[in-house]
């Protein structure tokens, strides 16, 4: 019920959010850009907030068998890939694209580094296999 | 028998599970985050790399040790049981145990230490490159290495079964009528090693027979037994990579359950190796028991 009530306040937001960002194009054109990126973030959180985080926690306890805090770590990398995704998209629309890149990449070492330790460990156990 | 089965489907079977979920979780976030598919593919390869090369490997090691072992045994052993054979004069004679045959024998095993497990584990890693990176493929490489290996070790075992043979000793009753649809069954269900299992444990039972008339039946069910079960061992490890990629095909990558596969024939084929350190094991400790039995009787 509650999660159900979650959803119905996040549609009508999202509704709210369109309705709003139209009055403020109708209204004053260059105040659009700003309103746009601060409805963006604030949906953002309130959403990642109420859903996607609670989700992903539900996630990881659903995977908690798997060894090497496996799971842990590839929903978190899809996590942080999809929202760093997210946010470099909105930059990019906003015309900054070369930043946007640069961001995203940042992130995408970041989840390369988390997974360094696994995989050294698998390069080592091919390793043996040449190695006697 | 029984504790040995449930240790082995114990460890192999934990990882395979593992194999499983990580696969289904893999599934459920390429659906959720499509922009991420390609990501989840490598991180779900590494995943499963790690969780099932590890019996793999522990399974070659476990050869390995055991073909050195044996290797050793036979070259610390031999000059002394040829030795004796030559001392004991004339009685060997009437059963069909050429020292030459105990030379050929090891030296199978030894052949198999420094060739056979080495190439086996170059087409294990030859399958890895190909399935993980498809742009540079080396299936035929791998394919070909395990074909040659099980060609040689064959033509080893109808060497051995030619020797033991032409010495005309009592045929043992494996090779007898009664056991030729068991022999039929066994060849026609287990892929790629099925009808040299069945060559090769007869070529072993035909050399039990004529032994078992010097030293007790139990005996040679020990040395059988003890011999043949990390083979079986193998045997069953490798079922279990083919079992469980026949239960993700439906819902994993083609290459994930490729890989299981190709794992699953590559310890086939070191099931058919360890069959022959098996032979040279049963070989070297019958003839031992032999020629002490030989030596006291003497006295």
């Amino acid at each position: 019920m509650a999660l159900l009530g979650i959803l119905m306040v996040t549609l009508f937001q999202l509704v709210v959010i369109y309705l709003l960002l139209l009055i403020v194009s109708f209204a004053s054109k260059s105040l659009q850009p700003i309103m746009y990126a601060a409805f963006f973030f604030f949906f953002l959180s309130y959403v990642g907030m109420t859903i996607i985080i609670p989700f992903g926690k539900t996630f990881i306890h659903l995977f908690e068998p798997l060894p090497g805090s496996y799971a842990k770590l590839l929903i978190g990398s899809v996590f942080l890939f999809y929202f760093s995704e997210l946010i470099a998209k909105h930059v990019a629309e906003a015309g900054y694209e070369s930043i946007a890149a640069v961001a995203h990449l940042a992130i995408k070492i970041a989840i390369l580094s988390l997974w360094l330790p696994q995989l050294s460990m698998l390069l080592d156990t091919l390793s043996k296999f040449i190695i006697k | 028998m029984m504790p040995m089965l449930e240790s082995v489907i114990g460890t192999v079977l934990s990882s395979f599970i593992i194999v499983i979920v990580s696969t289904f979780m893999a599934l459920v976030l390429d659906f959720l985050f499509p922009s991420f598919s390609r990501w989840t593919r490598t991180f779900l390869f590494f995943i499963v790399l790690t969780v099932v090369l590890y019996p793999a490997y522990e399974h070659l090691q476990m050869i390995r040790s055991i073909t050195q072992t044996v290797a050793t045994m036979f070259i610390s052993i031999y000059p002394l049981l040829t030795a004796s054979i030559l001392a004991s004069g004339g009685s060997f004679s009437m059963l069909n145990f050429q020292p030459a045959m105990l030379l050929f024998a090891n030296g199978a095993v030894i052949l198999s230490d420094k060739i056979l497990i080495p190439l086996l584990s170059a087409a294990m890693l030859f399958d890895i490159i190909s399935r993980f990176h498809p742009a540079i493929p080396f299936t035929k490489m791998a394919d070909l290495l395990r074909g040659s290996l099980i060609g040689l070790v064959s033509a080893l075992v109808a060497a051995y079964s030619i020797f033991i043979t032409a010495g005309g000793t009592i045929s043992w009753a494996l090779t007898g009528v009664t056991s030729e649809p068991i022999k039929k069954l066994i060849s026609q269900n287990i892929p790629l090693v099925g009808s040299f299992m069945t060559d090769s444990l007869g070529a072993i039972g035909r050399y039990s027979s004529g032994a078992s008339v010097f030293i007790g039946a139990w005996l040679i069910v020990t040395i059988w037994s003890v011999a043949l079960l990390p083979t079986l061992k193998t045997l069953l490890t490798g079922f279990l990579y083919r079992w469980t990629a026949a239960l993700i095909e439906p819902f994993a990558d083609e290459d994930i359950t490729g890989i299981l596969d190709d794992i699953g024939k590559t310890l086939f084929v070191l099931c058919a190796v360890s069959f022959l350190v098996a032979f040279a094991f049963i070989y070297t400790a019958l003839f031992t028991v032999i020629l002490v039995k030989l030596i006291t009787a003497v006295k």
